[in-house]
C-alpha cells in the first residue's frame, strides 16, 4: 500500500512519463504523413518510403510506445509502491 | 511484459473453451468446403455459414449466463487482458470500421489512412491519459463513473444523455452492415433481417450481459481476424510467394503505380480543409493510391487523426470494457494487445486494397489490348461491381465497386472458393454484431443504472437491477433494428459522426476529470454543453467562419473549447469539496480497493447501522 506523502512525487512521475511517451508520439504521428510525398520518392522493401512510414511505421512506433510506457508505468507503480496487491 | 498473479482470478478453463470455439468454427468452414467440392448449393452452404457463425456465437453469450448484477455489469472483473485486447479491436473497428476503412483505403490510398492513423493514436491516448483511472474508479458506465466523481446527479444526467447518442448512431450504423453482410449470405426482406439480427443480439447479451458481451466478442474477434487473415494470406502468397502480405507487397505497390501512370489516373490536389471520403455504395477507383493528399487536405488529415483519437479515447462503449479487467495493470496490458491487433489489420487492409488494385489494373490494360477480364467479371457476378454496358474498351472509371464489400470481394478476384467468400462475409457479420453488441450493453446499463436506479441502485435487489437491464436492451435492439431499416445513412460516415459525437462531449470532461482536481460540477457542465454548441453548430452549418466544419472534424474544434470552458467555469466557482478531492487522489493511484467498491461498501455499512 502507497504512503500518502508518496502521492505528490508518484503522480509528477506518472505525468512527466505520459509527457515523455505521448508528446513524441502524437508529434511524429502528425509531422511524418505530412511529408509523405516528398518520401515517396524513395523505396524501402518495395514500398514508397513515405507511404510505408505513415502505415507500417507509424504502427510500429505506436506499439513500440505503447508497450514502452506500461513498462515504465509499471516500474514507477513499483517504485512508489503504488502497484495493486493481489 | 510479465504475467501477475491476477491470472489465478481468471478461469482456467479459458484456453479450453475458446479451443473448442475456435475448432468448431474451422470444422464449419472445412465442412462447408467439402460440400462445395461435392456440388452443393450454394445458398444452402451461405445460410449455413451465416446460421452456423450467429449460433456458435449466441452459444458463447448464452453459456456466460449471470443472476447475479456485479457480474452482469463489469463480468466479475476477471477478463484476461489478451481476451479483452481482442474485444476492444472487434469493437473499435465494428463492421462499419472493417468495412469502411478497407473500402475507402482502397478507393482512395494514402487519403484514408488518418482514419487507422486516428484509431491508433485513440487507444494509445486512451491507455495514457483516460482508462486505467476508470478502471481505478471502478463504476461500469462512463456517465456513472461522471456522476459519482463530481457527486453529482445534474452532471451524471447530462453526461448519460450526450453518452446515448453516439453509442445509438454506432449501434444503427453495425445493424446496417450486419444487414449488408446477411444480404450476401442469406437474402431475406430486411424487415425480416433486421428483427433476426435484434433477436440474435438480445438472445446472446440478455443472459450475462457484459459477461457475455465479453465472451461472445472475443469469439467474434477470433472469427474476424481468421476471416480477414486467411484470404489476405492466400493472396499474398498468389502474388508474392510470401504468407505474410502486410509486409511484402512493396513490389506489387510498385506494379500499380506504373499500372496507374499507364491508365492515366489523376492525381488530384485538395485545398488544406478538403474532407471527401468515399461514399456507400457504388465508386470507381479514381485516383493514384500512393500520391498524398487528394481526396483529404493536409489539414483535414491532421484535424481527422485528432478527431478520431479523441473520439475513441472518450467512447463510452470502449472505456467501459477498461472496467472488466482484474487490475489496472491487465487494462493497460489488454489496450497494448488492441494496439497490436489494430495496427495488424491496418497493414492487413493496405495489402488487400494494393492486391486488389492491382488485379483490376491489370485486368484493365489487358482488356484495353483485347484480352479477358476474368477478375472484373468474378466482381460483377459476385455482384460487388458493375460495369458501364456500351464501352468497347474499359476505363477505371467505368468500373464501378461496392465500397463496403472491399474485404469480401478479395477472395472473388483471386477465384478462392466459394466459402471463403461466404467465410469473410460471415466475418464481416462477426465485427457487425460485436460493435452492436457493445454499444447495446452499455445503453441498457446507462438507462438502467444511471437514470432508473440512480442514484442508489445497489438499494435495489439484483433481480430488480438484471430486469430492466434486460428489458431495456430488448427494447433497445428493437429501436436500432428499426432505425437501422428507416433511417438514410451511410454506415462510415455514422461511425466517423458517432466518434465525433463522444469526442466533442465526452472527452475533454474525462480527460479534465483525472488530470485537473480543480474542475468541478458546474465547469464539468458548461464544458459538455459548451462542446454540444459546438456540435450542433457543425450539424446546422457547414460553414464557420467561412471554413468548411465537417461534423467528424468537430472535435478538433469542440474539445479544446471545452477544456477552456470547463477550467473558467471551475474557476469562477466554488472548489470540489475535499471529499472530491480524496477520491480523484485515490482515483490516481493504481493499487487499493477500487472507488467504486469503498463507495458502496460503506453505503451499505450506513445503511444496515440506521436500520
Amino acid at each position: 500500500m502507497m504512503e500518502r506523502k508518496e502521492r505528490k512525487p508518484y503522480w509528477r512521475h506518472t505525468k512527466w512519463q505520459v509527457l515523455t511517451s505521448l508528446l513524441p508520439f502524437l508529434l511524429t504521428l502528425i509531422i511524418l504523413p505530412l511529408y509523405a510525398d516528398e518520401l515517396n520518392a524513395r523505396r524501402f522493401m518495395g514500398f514508397p518510403l513515405g507511404y510505408f512510414l505513415a502505415c507500417h511505421g507509424l504502427v510500429l512506433i505506436a506499439i513500440i510506445t505503447v508497450f514502452s510506457y506500461n513498462n515504465r508505468q509499471d516500474a514507477i507503480d513499483h517504485w512508489h509502491g503504488a502497484q495493486e496487491d493481489l | 511484459m510479465p504475467d501477475r498473479q491476477s491470472a489465478t482470478l481468471v478461469n482456467p478453463m479459458v484456453g479450453i473453451y475458446f479451443g473448442i470455439f475456435a475448432a468448431s468454427l474451422a470444422a464449419i468452414v472445412v465442412l462447408l468446403l467439402i460440400f462445395e467440392k461435392l456440388g452443393f448449393a450454394e445458398r444452402s452452404l451461405k445460410t449455413t455459414m451465416a446460421l452456423g457463425a450467429m449460433t456458435l456465437f449466441a452459444s458463447v453469450g448464452i453459456g456466460a449466463y449471470t443472476n447475479r448484477f456485479r457480474e452482469y455489469a463489469n463480468a466479475g472483473r476477471r477478463i484476461p487482458a489478451f481476451y479483452n485486447g481482442l474485444t476492444l479491436t472487434v469493437t473499435i473497428l465494428g463492421g462499419a470500421g472493417l468495412t469502411g476503412l478497407s473500402g475507402a483505403l482502397f478507393l482512395a490510398g494514402f487519403d484514408m489512412l488518418f482514419m487507422g492513423l486516428g484509431l491508433l493514436a485513440g487507444l494509445t491516448a486512451m491507455l495514457m491519459l483516460v482508462a486505467p483511472f476508470v478502471r481505478k474508479f471502478g463504476v461500469p458506465t462512463i456517465p456513472g463513473y461522471l456522476g459519482k466523481r463530481f457527486e453529482s446527479t445534474p452532471v451524471r444526467l447530462a453526461s448519460a444523455s450526450l453518452a446515448v447518442i453516439p453509442l445509438f448512431i454506432f449501434l444503427i450504423a453495425e445493424f446496417k452492415i450486419a444487414l449488408l453482410a446477411l444480404s450476401w449470405l442469406v437474402p431475406m426482406a430486411p424487415a425480416f433481417a433486421a428483427a433476426l439480427l435484434a433477436f440474435v443480439l438480445v438472445a446472446t447479451l440478455a443472459p450475462g450481459g457484459v459477461r457475455s458481451l465479453s465472451w461472445s466478442s472475443a469469439a467474434q474477434a477470433l472469427a474476424v481476424l481468421v476471416a480477414v487473415l486467411l484470404p489476405t494470406a492466400i493472396a499474398a502468397v498468389l502474388q508474392t510467394n510470401l504468407p505474410f502480405g502486410q509486409f511484402s507487397h512493396g513490389p506489387t505497390l510498385r506494379a500499380v503505380a506504373r499500372d496507374e501512370a499507364t491508365l492515366g489516373l489523376q492525381i488530384p490536389i485538395a485545398t488544406l480543409l478538403t474532407f471527401e471520403v468515399p461514399g456507400q455504395g457504388l465508386q470507381a477507383f479514381a485516383g493514384r493510391y500512393t500520391s498524398a493528399f487528394g481526396n483529404v487536405g493536409p489539414l483535414a488529415f491532421v484535424l481527422g487523426i485528432l478527431s478520431i483519437m479523441a473520439g475513441v479515447a472518450g467512447s463510452p462503449a470502449l472505456l467501459a470494457r477498461a472496467v472488466t479487467m482484474p487490475t489496472v495493470y491487465d487494462t493497460r496490458k489488454s489496450i497494448g494487445w488492441a494496439v497490436i491487433l489494430v495496427g495488424l489489420m491496418l497493414t492487413t487492409f493496405s495489402a488487400v486494397a494494393v492486391f486488389e488494385r492491382h488485379v483490376l489494373a491489370e485486368d484493365l490494360l489487358r482488356q484495353s489490348s483485347g484480352g479477358a477480364a476474368p477478375g472484373i467479371a468474378a466482381l460483377v457476378e459476385h455482384g460487388f461491381a458493375t460495369i458501364a454496358t456500351g464501352e468497347a474498351r474499359l476505363k477505371p472509371g467505368s468500373v464501378m465497386i461496392e465500397r463496403d464489400a472491399t474485404l469480401v470481394a478479395l477472395p472473388a478476384l483471386f477465384a478462392l472458393p466459394r466459402v471463403v467468400v461466404s467465410l469473410v462475409a460471415a466475418g464481416i457479420l462477426a465485427a457487425a454484431l460485436a460493435g452492436a453488441a457493445a454499444s447495446l450493453t452499455q445503453l441498457a446499463l446507462i438507462l438502467g443504472e444511471d437514470v432508473i436506479h440512480a442514484p442508489q441502485s445497489w438499494l435495489y435487489s439484483d433481480n430488480q437491477r438484471l430486469t430492466v437491464c434486460r428489458i431495456a436492451m430488448a427494447i433497445l435492439a428493437a429501436a436500432g433494428a428499426t432505425a437501422a431499416i428507416s433511417v438514410p445513412g451511410d454506415p462510415l460516415m455514422l461511425y466517423l459522426n458517432a466518434l465525433a459525437f463522444s469526442g466533442a462531449t465526452l472527452f475533454p470532461v474525462l480527460l479534465l476529470s483525472v488530470w485537473w482536481k480543480r474542475l468541478n460540477a458546474l465547469g464539468t457542465l458548461a464544458a459538455l454543453a459548451s462542446s454540444f454548441v459546438v456540435i450542433l453548430i457543425a450539424i446546422g452549418t457547414t460553414e464557420l467562419s467561412g471554413l468548411s466544419l465537417p461534423l467528424a472534424l468537430a472535435p478538433a474544434l469542440a474539445a479544446p473549447i471545452a477544456i477552456v470552458v470547463g477550467m473558467i467555469v471551475s474557476q469562477l466557482t466554488p472548489p470540489p469539496g475535499r471529499h472530491i478531492l480524496e477520491s480523484v487522489r485515490d482515483l490516481r493511484v493504481p493499487g487499493g480497493e477500487t472507488v467504486y467498491d469503498r463507495e458502496l461498501r460503506r453505503a451499505r455499512q450506513r445503511s444496515s447501522t440506521n436500520t
